[in-house]
């Protein structure tokens, strides 16, 4: 096994696992961060590259041959998206990479040559589990339960093919973004669990208090989700006011914007990591800075929330 | 981690038992420390009876020992002079015993007698009511702590008896202090034997009941005694809801027996009053959702409720919850009945002046709600209160009735002004609330605290939003560490639930008032009580007028509401003002139209000096409107109101005119102010003429012209007649009466036409320039210089009286012919409009 000059494998097949099964099992996630991990996820980039601002557009700005490449590799992220439309493409591509963020806090590809077509490379998305960095190479080591599925009790791949990305550090950065997750989890359930089986048996005389246990569990997942601004889906004004449930949802629409430009700074740096030399640039869409000028607006009442919401909105 | 340890903590059911543990801990420490207060501060208020009575009886106390220790200073002089004049031998040995004994004697003796009074009093009295009346006799504060000095003294003193009987020394210090408590005893039974007297009248014992009952609201008050806890809330009902049963039942006692149905209830019902007076105000700071409240349950409609609960129900075969909301009227509801039935019985019994006293605290009451905001309750009041005095006064009377009862038309009255008193009272209230009242409200409130939103000093119709805006505040502290939602956000959102509440009151004001004042017209015109028709409608009249004074606030308050309206699509009612001030147009030319047939019905029937003088207030009123509908060109007003107020002018002549007997000079004097009327109505018909040029609207003057001609061609007004009125208007001593009146019309009729333009010309023989006005009309033209010294009789005698026959010869007095005038003008114009052309 050897790799290219170019930092791609020279067959055309990805040596990592892309998932383990025997970590796969159903209800590894509560409600409430598969919640967050959706959310985070959409409306990165507007889907399918459909936007309602006039302004918007995307430009891969390269010679012919490179810029061939960059849309070959976006492709690859795109299981959706029509090659010829760079918008489309390149919304599909970001949202689908920060899919992969959303997971765990951070998104592992590992680079493939297409030894079918034109050699070009593709990005192999694989699990960043049990994944261990030393030596300037990537080890993938594998449950035992898996093993013998997968034929192999661990992988070695080279620092140089692999594309790894992690939350950024203004958002927490992977390790704050993972303790979100579990604090999330945490309080996935309606009830503790003492209580839910008291009910399943019928048995309502109890001290729980639910009131007070919804109150604490819902003011709790709200600090711990604070930096960026998440609803917990709740649009019933049961706990805050119409206003601050604006504010917040401007807030998570700048995090989101951070979460683009920096996916999007990120591809660019790996392309010409990989020797493609194009530049990717996204025009029309608010910026962080943008969206925190119409939030200091909004709070001196300066503009109205219809106003605020087409400036920070990016459909 | 701190999540962590909630988590860990709350999935154990150890940790609910532990806290639910300790939460019934603190409420028993709480129970028993309110019990520990209580009995405290009853034994303070002992204290302090106990002060008031010593203080009562201080003086004699004083007067007493005095006495005594002058007997004993004198003693040693005087005792051995007795003993040697008249051979007296003064027992030294068993004195003490001898006195101690008689002193606790007398003890035992008062014991005795006070409860024999007290046994009397309820045998007479109490005999049979309720128990709870029984033990508001028990429960008197001031015989309870007589009871306990008496036995002090009695058992003080029969211990010490039985020390010296058991071989002890005297005990000096004792002596004094029997004697102390002895003269107390003595002279606190005379006041409260008198005072047991008071004690066959069951309302003096209702003190203690409003006492619980303030004590139990002001528990329920933001920052009372474990204010928001809801057993002690639902506590402070109970005991609140026993004291009203028992106020209920006691004022039953009191309505059922003649002798005490008068007075005693009366002051019981003002006392009532006074307690929902400063209740009122307090409900400020009683949460809305407080169990203070009583709980009223309101059952959803099925096809109005969500899918989940209809489905819910359906499957366990039961109903919808129904839902909980707090009636904060209960206490009024138990209350104000008894004032109604106070206030009946009174009317029924002819006793006005304890209905006028009564009056007097229902219209602060009113007033109050007033202040509140809460006008559509005092509105209910007033209607409530209106048909409880509506059996008595409104007796339906066969013919219309000469002589209304002068106090039933006070009464009347009384309830006529209250709407009155409700709208000066709310536009007081608006008045004081500048457009920062809201803001300045807001940024006083610490939205951690619980009790902030109550003494922010916001109205009780706005706690509710308050309550609702303050959890979601303190959720955005603890989520955030400080409040997110803007001050102009909380502003507005408070600035809309005002808006919405003034909308209601508003309506209140035009469709409430309006439909209590019809009621009150169309009930006495029915039931032919002309006199109260007219205060009814006196009362109307002024109402408007005030709300005309009042408006400028009302808008300055709406207008402070609806300014920076910043969030999009909250509901937002339309402006209620605007419709206030057409409904009051509306019903104000309504209440001239029945001023001015009722100003002829009262011209009719002779009036008492007592009664109010309703005729002369509306043909006066009638005339001043006649006069602005001209100058308006308000054809529909002149002719509805024209005819009345000439018959109605006419009969006020006929009734002031003088009587044949008598000096020729008080003749005279009487015959000048009886033809007033007339010379106002040959005035105003002289306006007829000017408007009708004016607006070039012959309707104008239709009207007023068809009576005269009636009135004279069938010689009811002979022309000599008339030309007599005028010449007396003349007068060389002093200004005819009502001239003033007429003066001032001539100013407004002045001031209509200095609207009219003019043009600079020059003078006739100078090179001077004057300015004449641009009308078509030369009287007109006239009257738009105000030096030119005529008014409407002038035009009056000018344009109709003169051009009659046989008006050749009348002698007007000095009055100089218009006519001329107005050819002389109409010949000055023309030439200098063909100079000008």
């Amino acid at each position: 096994m050897g790799v290219s000059s170019r930092g791609c494998r020279r067959e055309g097949s990805p040596r990592a696992a892309r998932y383990f099964p025997s970590l796969s099992q159903p209800g590894r996630y509560g409600l409430k961060d598969s919640w967050f991990m959706e959310d985070v996820h959409l409306g990165a980039m507007p889907i399918g590259g459909r936007s309602a601002r006039p302004d918007f557009n995307v430009k891969i700005k390269g010679d012919g041959k490179d810029t061939q490449r960059a849309v070959a590799i976006l492709n690859t992220l795109s299981s959706y998206g029509n090659p010829h439309q760079e918008k489309e493409l390149l919304s599909y591509a970001i949202n689908e990479i920060a899919r992969r963020l959303s997971e765990k806090g951070t998104a592992v590809f590992e680079l493939v040559k297409d030894e079918e077509n034109d050699g070009s490379i593709l990005l192999y998305s694989f699990t960043s589990e049990r994944l261990f960095h030393a030596f300037g190479k990537y080890i993938q080591v594998i449950p035992k339960a898996d093993r013998e599925i997968l034929a192999k009790a661990y992988v070695v791949i080279p620092e140089r093919d692999i594309w790894k990305i992690s939350m950024p550090d203004i958002l927490g950065g992977r390790r704050g973004y993972r303790a979100v997750l579990k604090e999330l989890c945490r309080f996935s359930n309606l009830l503790p669990s003492f209580r839910a089986e008291d009910l399943s048996k019928y048995n309502s005389a109890t001290d729980f208090d639910f009131e007070f246990y919804r109150r604490k569990t819902e003011v709790l997942c709200a600090k711990t989700t604070k930096l960026w601004g998440w609803n917990q889906r709740d649009y019933s004004l049961q706990n805050c006011t119409e206003f601050y449930q604006f504010h917040k949802s401007l807030r998570f629409k700048w995090a989101q914007a951070i979460l683009r430009e920096h996916i999007l700074s990120e591809l660019n740096s790996f392309l010409k990591r990989i020797g493609v030399n194009v530049k990717i640039t996204v025009k029309g869409l608010p910026t962080p800075s943008e969206i925190s000028a119409v939030q200091e607006e909004m709070l001196k009442g300066c503009i109205s929330f219809g106003d605020a919401d087409k400036k920070c909105s990016v459909y | 981690m701190r999540s962590a340890l909630f988590h860990v903590f709350t999935e154990k059911r150890a940790f609910w038992r532990v806290r639910s543990f300790s939460s019934r801990v603190r409420f028993l420490y709480s129970r028993g420390m309110f019990g520990v207060k209580h009995r405290v501060r009853e034994s303070g208020k002992r204290a302090r009876l106990l002060l008031v009575l010593l203080n009562l009886v201080l003086w004699q106390i004083a007067v007493a020992l005095a006495v005594a220790i002058g007997f004993q200073w004198t003693d040693p002089y005087v005792a051995p002079r007795i003993e040697a004049w008249f051979g007296f031998n003064i027992p030294a040995g068993e004195e003490y015993g001898t006195l101690v004994a008689t002193i606790a004697g007398v003890g035992g003796v008062f014991i005795g007698l006070y409860y024999a009074a007290i046994s009397a009093t309820a045998g007479a009295t109490y005999a049979r009511v309720s128990n709870n009346i029984r033990d508001l006799l028990a429960q008197d504060l001031v015989g309870n702590m007589y009871m306990r000095c008496l036995a002090h003294l009695t058992s003080l003193g029969v211990f010490l008896l039985s020390f010296h009987a058991l071989g002890l020394k005297p005990v000096i210090l004792a002596v004094p202090w029997l004697l102390l408590c002895a003269g107390f005893s003595i002279f606190a039974f005379v006041r409260l034997g008198s005072r047991a007297f008071n004690l066959f009248d069951p309302t003096n014992l209702s003190e203690p009941l409003f006492e619980q009952l303030r004590e139990c609201y002001g528990r329920a008050q933001s920052g009372g005694y474990r204010w928001s806890d809801r057993s002690f809330q639902n506590h402070s009902h109970e005991v609140a809801q026993t004291a009203i049963d028992t106020l209920a039942t006691l004022s039953d006692i009191t309505a059922k027996q003649p002798h005490l149905n008068g007075r005693p209830f009366a002051d019981l019902c003002k006392g009532l009053l006074a307690f929902l007076i400063a209740y009122e105000k307090a409900k400020r700071s009683i949460p809305t959702d407080s169990l203070w409240y009583e709980k009223r349950y309101i059952y959803p409609d099925w096809y109005r409720t969500g899918d989940t609960q209809t489905s819910t129900a359906h499957q366990t075969s039961t109903m919808l919850q129904p839902q909980s909301t707090s009636d904060s009227r209960w206490i009024e509801t138990a209350i104000l009945p008894i004032v109604q039935s106070c206030l009946e019985i009174n009317i029924r019994e002819n006793r006005y002046r304890i209905v006028y006293g009564l009056f007097r605290y229902i219209d602060l009451y009113v007033r109050c709600l007033a202040e509140e905001h809460q006008v559509e309750f005092a509105f209910s009041l007033m209607r409530d209160i209106s048909a409880s005095c509506e059996k008595f006064i409104f007796v339906k009377k066969e013919g219309i009735d000469d002589h209304e009862s002068l106090e039933h038309l006070r009464i009347y009255d009384r309830l006529a002004s209250m709407p009155i008193s409700t709208l000066v009272a709310y536009g007081g209230t608006v008045e004081s609330c500048g457009r920062d009242t809201i803001p300045r409200r807001i940024r006083r409130i610490e939205w951690k605290s619980e009790k902030s939103v109550y003494s922010a000093g916001f109205p009780k119709h706005l706690l509710e939003h308050l309550e609702w805006l303050r959890p979601r505040i303190g959720f955005e502290c603890e989520v955030e560490g400080r409040v997110i939602s803007p001050p102009w956000y909380l502003q507005e959102l408070i600035a809309q639930a005002e808006a919405e509440h003034f909308t209601t009151v508003i309506s209140c004001f035009h469709n409430e008032a309006r439909e209590l004042y019809e009621r009150w017209s169309e009930t006495a015109t029915s039931s032919k009580h002309s006199w109260l028709v007219a205060a009814a409608l006196s009362r109307e009249w002024e109402y408007w007028h005030k709300v005309g004074h009042w408006s400028n606030a009302l808008i300055q308050f709406w207008n402070n509401l609806n300014a920076e309206r910043r969030i999009e699509g909250l509901p937002w009612p339309s402006s209620s003002t605007d419709k206030l001030i057409q409904k009051k147009e509306q019903r104000e030319k309504n209440i001239l139209k029945l001023m001015s047939s009722e100003s002829l019905l009262l011209s009719l029937t002779p009036r008492p000096k007592s009664h109010p003088d309703f005729a002369g207030q509306f043909l006066h009123t009638v005339g001043e409107a006649l006069l602005a509908a001209m100058c308006e060109n308000d054809c529909n007003t002149v002719e509805m109101l024209s005819e009345s107020y000439f018959y109605a002018n006419t009969l006020q002549y006929e009734r002031q005119k003088p009587k044949k007997e008598g000096p020729i000079s008080h003749i005279e004097h009487d015959f000048k102010v009886a033809v007033a009327p007339l010379l106002d109505l040959m005035d105003i018909s002289g306006y007829a003429f000017l408007m009708s040029a004016y607006h070039d609207a012959p309707q104008l003057k239709r009207p007023i012209l068809k009576e005269w001609d009636s009135a004279i061609g069938q010689n009811r007004l002979p022309l000599k007649f008339l030309a007599a009125a005028v010449y007396f208007s003349k007068s060389d001593w002093g200004a005819p009466h009502r001239s003033m009146n007429r003066r001032r019309w001539r100013g407004t009729i002045a001031e209509q036409l200095g609207d009219i333009e003019k043009q600079g010309v020059l003078a006739g023989n100078s090179m001077a320039s004057e300015t004449v006005a641009k009308h078509e009309n030369p009287l007109v033209r006239i009257f738009a210089d105000d030096t030119n010294g005529y008014d409407g009789i002038d035009i009056f005698l000018a344009k109709d009286i003169r051009r009659r026959e046989g008006s050749e010869d009348l002698d007007f007095n000095r009055r100089r012919d218009l006519e001329e005038a107005i050819k002389r003008e109409d010949e000055r114009y023309k030439g200098k409009q063909n100079d000008g052309g």
